[in-house]
């Protein structure tokens, strides 16, 4: 516990309510192992940092931004021609969703691949990969908000895809839209999801998350060895993540400017989808596998075969630290490694594939 | 009978009782609750007028070897006409994951631009991923007008 000044100044006066002091104790005291891969530690506070980013600047577009199919658009269309810096604030909140996902996946692929899923560290692997699907998850209810064509018609795929699940199929369709179709209700569901329930979650599991790298530090890869000292938290490490969040923040705001948001034409569900449509990057991987696998597979329609490879796939991801028995006895797993590479490989032939073939 | 006859466990304790009754009174409150809260997100089923039969337009609205889509109740429908001038009516609603599609006169077919389906001028699936032709309506020509229903 530190000790309790009796100064004059704010700070003292706020430590004397507060207790400032006791938690910057606690973080010079909080260690990050000193090894050749300390590197990739900086990706989840750049995560988190993107997150809050999301956090401000989605809490300002929402002071003018209207939820229904009649205005919607026309809001998205005012915030960016005549609400003051409307065009900024939409373009930060666009680019830094594309930059947390990245980051996401560039911190979720780490810790895969230096097995840091291990025992004890499972249950962060589980809260973490749910932290990634809530992010695609805020990423495709966010879409659909400035109700253009492209926001229409990504939706209407995303929300058809769950329709060959058996017995359960149509039921999850009209759950995720509010009915049969895409329209008001649609577009009031997700908005409410995308602001008040997915918030909500995330922030619960990223305590958590945070809570769980409190307990068990970070953890070190297998056949290395932490140099010590170790990196004292506060202020070396808080240094070192300032910077990072410099460089997310130069980042951001040179898409930003460089780049602005641009906003389609008004959705009209009663128009053929324009040529060239496509999602945004993150989902390029799941959209080519739609457009390279065959209308039927053994007399199936291939979006079951798509939806149960999905399924497989997200149950697999979740289970790394239980499947991979040879890391959780802190042995190497080559057979994990060489999946992860072929994984990451695929993904990005079909993003390429995707970018240059529509 | 009385305490003293008792077997052991038989006895209940006012803290026991009250953690129980606790227990029960929750569960009375929580899982009526959980089931509201469910009902209420599943979208409620709304009755609405659907025609079986509906006039879409003019022939002379639909140009020979073009198309158009009109509402078919809250359904899109694509209408061509066809080199010989025969008017068809297909849902617009691609088979594969539903993106609305579109007739390309230079080759005659039903393309759409989502995932690369295509189908021919009688709505049969010949190109992409789409599993399935597109469903077909009944066509009537009335004077001038187009009467669509369901087949």
């Amino acid at each position: 516990m530190g000790e309790l000044k009796q100064g004059r100044g704010l700070g003292d006066w706020l430590n004397e309510r507060v207790r400032l002091s006791s938690l910057v104790d606690f973080l010079r005291q909080k260690e990050v192992p000193r090894q050749k891969h300390s590197f990739w530690y900086i990706f989840g506070g750049l995560a988190f940092f993107f997150f809050s980013i999301q956090v401000l600047t989605g809490v300002l577009l929402v002071i003018y931004y209207s939820p229904r199919p009649d205005s919607a658009y026309e809001s998205v269309r005012f915030i960016g021609s005549q609400v003051p810096f409307g065009w900024l604030i939409r373009s930060l909140h666009g680019w830094s969703a594309n930059l947390l996902i990245g980051v996401v996946l560039i911190h979720f692929f780490s810790v895969f691949f230096l097995k840091a899923y291990r025992r004890p560290r499972e249950m962060m692997w589980f809260s973490g990969v749910l932290l990634l699907f809530l992010m695609l998850g805020f990423a495709f209810t966010g879409f659909l908000l400035p109700w253009d064509t492209k926001a229409y018609f990504a939706t209407k795929i995303g929300t058809e895809i769950p329709r060959t699940i058996p017995l359960i199929g149509d039921w999850m369709v009209s759950i995720l839209r509010g009915g049969e179709y895409i329209a008001e209700e649609s577009l009031k569901r997700l908005f409410a999801l995308h602001v008040v329930i997915l918030p909500l979650l995330t922030s619960a599991l990223i305590l958590f998350h945070l809570i769980l790298n409190q307990v068990h530090a970070s953890s070190i890869p297998l056949r290395i060895e932490a140099r010590q000292p170790g990196i004292p938290f506060y202020p070396n490490y808080l240094f070192r993540d300032a910077i990072s969040w410099l460089v997310g923040l130069t980042l951001l705001l040179s898409l930003a400017l460089l780049w602005p948001l641009q906003l389609g034409l008004k959705a009209d569900p009663f128009a053929s989808a324009p040529v060239g449509i496509r999602p945004e990057w993150y989902f390029l991987t799941l959209f080519e596998t739609l457009r390279l696998v065959p209308a039927q597979i053994l007399g199936v329609a291939s979006e079951v075969w798509v939806n149960l490879a999905v399924m497989v796939v997200t149950g697999g991801i979740f289970l790394v630290p239980i499947l991979d028995r040879k890391a959780s006895r802190q042995q190497a797993s080559p057979i994990f490694t060489a999946i992860g590479v072929a994984a990451c490989l695929y993904m990005v032939t079909a993003i390429a594939l995707a970018y240059l073939t529509t | 009978m009385t305490i003293a006859d008792a077997k052991p466990g038989e006895l209940i304790t006012r803290k026991g009782f009250l953690s129980k009754a606790l227990i029960a009174w929750s569960g009375c409150l929580l899982f009526p609750l959980l089931y509201v809260i469910v009902r209420y997100i599943i979208p409620p089923t709304l009755r609405e007028k659907v025609m079986a039969v509906m006039n879409l337009g003019k022939i002379s609205e639909v140009p020979v070897d073009s198309a158009r889509i009109v509402k078919f109740n809250k359904t899109p429908v694509i209408l061509v006409r066809n080199s010989e001038g025969q008017i068809k009516a297909f849902s617009a609603v691609c088979t594969h994951l539903g993106c609305i599609v579109e007739y390309r006169s230079d080759d005659k077919n039903f393309h759409c631009n989502c995932h690369g389906s295509v189908f021919d001028v009688n709505g049969k699936n010949i190109g992409g991923p789409a599993p399935k032709p597109l469903q077909p309506y009944r066509v009537e020509l009335k004077e001038d007008n187009i009467i669509v229903s369901k087949l």
